[in-house]
């Protein structure tokens, strides 16, 4: 790769950021430099020291090692690289449930949060957040263990 | 791990599980996943950047700049857009970090005063990155908790990001070739599992919060902040007249709207104004937040009231509220607004008289413009230089 190319736009980018550290330096108040340099490390000290290490923690609980051995090396003639054995396609499906509705409460926890600290106007925050979120879980949970169900009897059947 | 060495054996299989127990090898944390996320995530920043930029500049134009009244649908899907990626970032985001996290325990730390300055800027654009996106979602949310101003710092960080974005993907850039495209490789199905679920949350929040910007998703509007259509006569409000405390001056009889310019100037009454010929339009208020309902407006338009003064509607002009409380008392337009037909002094508002919430005895609504320069309970406006 062209090293003058990779070069300049790492300068450009460094000229282009430095535009917005101006912009704080020069229009802000000492007080609003120093709160948004506490926001910016505590945006950093949350993210990397509690958020991270909980997750890993709750994923290594929740999902284990396990899910490694749910895929067998693909057999020579497959495109895929890989080929699931049986039931992997279920614990892929509520794996992806479960992740995804977890994502999704990072977004609407605070609108929860901010609806409970009160609002303006009715028109501002007019759903009731809460409960659309319990229903997105019932509904989460629920389908992860038709799914796991399934795969349960299928197992028995199977055997 | 390459695909024929580990076909098939027991010893492998067993390899693989303890491998994904130790961060560096797992494969949801491997260069492919980095790319593939971070494509879709530099995606979305870039067009929050260029929408952001829209609003930001119709907001503070620089005196040389002129902006497009149509479709007058304009900023309502740019700003709909930014406030929809904005909430999509957030899942890849945290995805993209995730898979990167491990090298943030690098051993050594720095190997050279150029690795020291690729991680310099790292730092600055994950803090940057995490801090953006946290007071764009609590902005949206009305939870203003944070003490420095909002709008600058969403604005000035935007710059940090793209900047620091730009030099990452300048010293990433051989790898990010390199795994552009798929390679088979033998065990990703952890992978597969960790994008099909950052993918559906994103999927997700877009479905269940485009529904505050348009109809089309009102029906599914689980998690958005507004409601289409949903306040006095079919419009979210933002600021009340309670809140502007506009209460006994927006209803006072005595009421007149003041038009002035270069040695002219004009009062109107309400009814005077509705002796004018009138014109009406559907036209969405678009809030920078993100949040939008088309309306139809019925009013003069603002070029004719103009002309009747004696101004050029080709001209520069400020509208100032009767509002005594909170910021956008005052808007400045351009003459690209000011002369433009669907300008207009509203009057009413879906077929009513405009709500006191809306800006009774009469506001601006103008094409394309953010909601919080489409003044309320006006009572002057004025020819600027």
């Amino acid at each position: 790769m062209n090293v003058a190319l990779r070069t300049s736009l790492v300068l450009i980018g460094i000229g282009i950021a430095s535009y917005g550290a101006f912009l704080v330096l020069t229009r802000f108040g000492l007080d609003q430099i120093i709160g948004l340099a506490i926001w910016l490390a505590a945006a950093v000290v949350l993210h990397d020291f509690v958020l991270v290490p909980v997750v890993t923690l709750i994923a290594r609980f929740a999902f284990g090692q396990k899910t490694r051995s749910l895929a067998e090396p693909g057999s020579a003639g497959s495109g895929s690289g890989f080929r699931l054995i049986p039931g992997s396609r279920r614990l892929a499906i509520t794996r992806t449930l479960l992740v995804a509705a977890c994502l999704i409460s990072v977004v609407v926890v605070p609108e929860i949060v901010a609806l409970g600290r009160g609002v303006a106007n009715p028109t501002i925050l007019p759903g009731d957040y809460a409960h659309n979120l319990l229903w997105l879980w019932a509904f989460v949970v629920a389908a992860v263990f038709t799914v796991l169900g399934v795969g349960l009897i299928a197992a028995r059947l199977r055997r | 791990m390459t695909t024929d060495s580990s076909r098939g054996s027991r010893f492998d299989r067993a390899r693989i599980a303890v491998s994904s127990t130790l961060a560096p090898s797992d494969p949801v944390r491997g260069p492919r996943t980095a790319v593939v996320v971070g494509r879709l995530l530099g995606l979305a920043f870039a067009v929050c950047f260029v929408t952001g930029l829209f609003s930001h500049f119709l907001q503070d134009p620089l005196s040389w700049m002129r902006f497009p009244t149509r479709p007058v649908t304009i900023y309502q899907i740019t700003q709909g857009v930014h406030v929809a990626a904005g909430l999509a970032s957030v899942p890849l985001l945290l995805a993209k970090l995730w898979t990167v996290f491990p090298r943030l325990f690098t051993w050594p730390p720095i190997t050279s005063w150029v690795h020291l300055l690729e991680r310099a800027l790292i730092g600055v654009l994950v803090s940057a990155s995490l801090l953006e996106l946290t007071i764009g979602v609590m902005n949206i949310y009305h939870w203003y908790g944070w003490p420095f101003s909002f709008r600058s710092t969403h604005y000035a960080l935007a710059w940090v990001i793209v900047g620091s974005l730009l030099a990452h993907i300048a010293f990433q850039l051989p790898r990010i070739i390199e795994h552009w495209r798929v390679r088979p490789s033998t065990v990703e199905l952890d992978r597969r599992i960790f994008l099909a679920s950052i993918f559906t949350a994103a999927g997700a929040i877009l479905a269940t919060t485009a529904g505050q910007s348009t109809k089309l998703f009102a029906g599914i509007n689980l998690f958005g902040p507004r409601r289409y259509g949903e306040g006095p006569q079919g419009l979210p409000v933002n600021r009340t007249a309670a809140a502007a405390e506009v209460l006994t001056t927006a209803v006072d009889p005595e009421w007149r709207l003041d038009v002035s310019g270069p040695g002219v100037s004009r009062r109107f009454t309400r009814d005077e104004l509705l002796a004018l010929p009138q014109t009406q339009a559907v036209i969405p208020i678009a809030c920078v937040e993100g949040w939008s309902t088309a309306a139809w407006w019925r009013g003069v338009a603002l070029r004719e009231v103009l002309s009747r003064t004696g101004i050029d509607p080709n001209s520069r002009i400020r509208v100032s509220s009767l509002q005594t409380r909170g910021g956008y008392a005052t808007s400045v337009m351009g003459p690209e607004f000011a002369s433009d037909d669907l300008t207009l002094i509203a009057l009413e508002l879906n077929g009513e008289v405009l709500d006191l919430d809306h800006g009774y005895p009469a506001r601006i609504i103008a094409p394309g413009r953010p909601g919080v320069l489409q003044t309320k309970w006006i009572s002057t406006i004025e020819v600027i230089a």
